[in-house]
């Protein structure tokens, strides 16, 4: 298989802007023929912009940046990784000398949610997949009286996407990814969850459709949608163990 | 007590590229009163101008209509001079820092001044050079600084912000902060 064909899952694209490597990242998809998916613009809009615009409403609820970091920090267990990424974030953007000042750090986060998160993650695509027809890719931020409104989440019954066309057009190979993973001698929680969400899927595919969309199956769908001369340029290694039992090849960027 | 913003009265004057712009050249400082607006601002430009025609330059081609927006102006005008000079010592190291670093400076002298969407290219050209040390500058990161300074010479809306992110990005200037490993703990929570 060629090389110079890359489809960009969303850990890569969310690394293609933050990560210490992104220079290598967009120096590797140089001049390569490039793809990604709404699927994926949907993942990266409800993780990444997403955040952004909750941290934008504390800013503008609090009086300081030190004020919605104390308040972050106060949140409940159950959302600990939340509390980890938005730290991290928000000790990116705000001028750590003056946390009393929030100027600088809510002109950032309107800038990365007015336009360049967005334009970054299209930035060295080439071609766009749309083989799920995902309605949340669709959705724009709006901006109301100062504030953003993104809808990130769909219930089941009131999607628009073709999923459930999806998941019958692919049946076999959702069915090789499951036979496969079924054989591995140890998988991890999240893989264990998949194989619970892919028997389902399997009877009823309108179930693939709401929560098992956007958090158990993400790695199986775009697995399955990436086109075959494709290579998946990812960070995430649970790409290897899916592709195998299908015509795909990951390539983990290192 | 009356309040005053200090403004340059320039010698020399140019018309910009694009035809919206004055380029004032070899100034002296002056004062203009803060309650000075629109027609008074233009007065007192021509007051202090002494023999400069300036009254119709301004009426004709500068959009400019405050002695802030002036100040911001004349700013940028002080950021593409700065930028001339690290090109012009670009091959020194030492001589590249210093006014690289002015450089820097200049943009915080700038953020102190500015107002509204002047504030947001402020602090996109600020995010540029933050992280970016002058003996890692290269020539097209140079490019990129001189060629965004030039759009924000002739405006500063949106459409110039996004192409100034292109350009940015083209030369691998990056105006977004490094979150590292964001991917991996989006992947590690993702149940939550």
């Amino acid at each position: 298989m060629k090389m110079n064909k890359l489809f960009l899952d969303t850990t890569i694209q969310i690394d293609k802007i933050f990560a210490y490597e992104r220079e290598k990242i967009l120096d590797y998809i140089e001049n390569k023929e490039t793809a990604t998916s709404t699927y994926v613009l949907m993942e990266f809009n409800r993780r990444i912009l997403k955040d952004c615009r909750y941290i934008h409403e504390l800013l503008k609820e609090e009086e300081t940046v030190g004020d919605v970091i104390r308040r972050i920090n106060k949140l409940p267990k159950k959302w600990e990784g939340k509390k980890n990424i938005c730290i991290s974030i928000l000790a990116a953007i705000s001028d750590t000398g003056d946390l009393e000042n929030k100027d600088r750090t809510v002109i950032r986060l309107k800038r990365f949610i007015d336009r360049q998160l967005k334009k970054q993650f299209f930035y060295g695509i080439i071609n766009i997949v749309d083989e799920t027809k995902c309605d949340l890719a669709r959705e724009s931020v709006v901006e109301k009286n100062d504030r953003y409104f993104l809808k990130t989440t769909c219930k089941q019954g009131e999607m628009k996407c073709e999923l459930e066309n999806f998941v019958e057009r692919n049946k076999n190979e959702f069915e090789d990814i499951l036979n496969g993973l079924k054989l591995e001698e140890t998988l991890d929680e999240r893989l264990e969850n998949a194989c619970n969400s892919l028997e389902e899927i399997l009877n009823e595919h309108e179930k693939a459709m709401g929560k098992n969309c956007n958090k158990i199956l993400g790695d199986c769908i775009i697995s399955i949608e990436t086109p075959k001369n494709h290579k998946i340029l990812t960070t995430d290694h649970h790409y290897e163990l899916i592709c195998k039992h299908i015509d795909r090849d990951p390539l983990l960027f290192q | 007590m009356e309040e005053f913003a200090s403004g340059k009265k320039h010698d020399k004057i140019s018309i910009d590229e694009s035809g919206r712009y004055i380029i004032y050249e070899k100034y002296i400082e002056f004062r203009v009163p803060m309650s000075a607006t629109g027609q008074k601002v233009e007065k007192s430009f021509q007051e202090i101008s002494e023999g400069v025609q300036l009254t119709n330059v301004v009426r004709d081609f500068n959009p400019i209509t405050s002695p802030g927006e002036l100040r911001f102006f004349s700013g940028i005008l002080e950021l593409q001079n700065i930028i001339e000079k690290v090109k012009e010592n670009f091959d020194d190291i030492v001589d590249r820092q210093q006014f690289f670093f002015e450089f820097k400076g200049k943009l915080n002298d700038l953020w102190k001044i500015s107002k509204g969407r002047e504030k947001e290219a402020v602090v996109l050209m600020e995010d540029a050079v933050k992280d970016l040390r002058s003996e890692r500058l290269t020539k097209k990161k140079l490019k990129a600084l001189e060629r965004a300074i030039k759009i924000l010479r002739t405006k500063i809306d949106k459409e110039a912000l996004v192409e100034i992110d292109k350009i940015f990005l083209d030369a691998r200037i990056f105006t977004i902060p490094v979150i590292d490993k964001l991917s991996e703990m989006y992947e590690m929570y993702e149940d939550e």
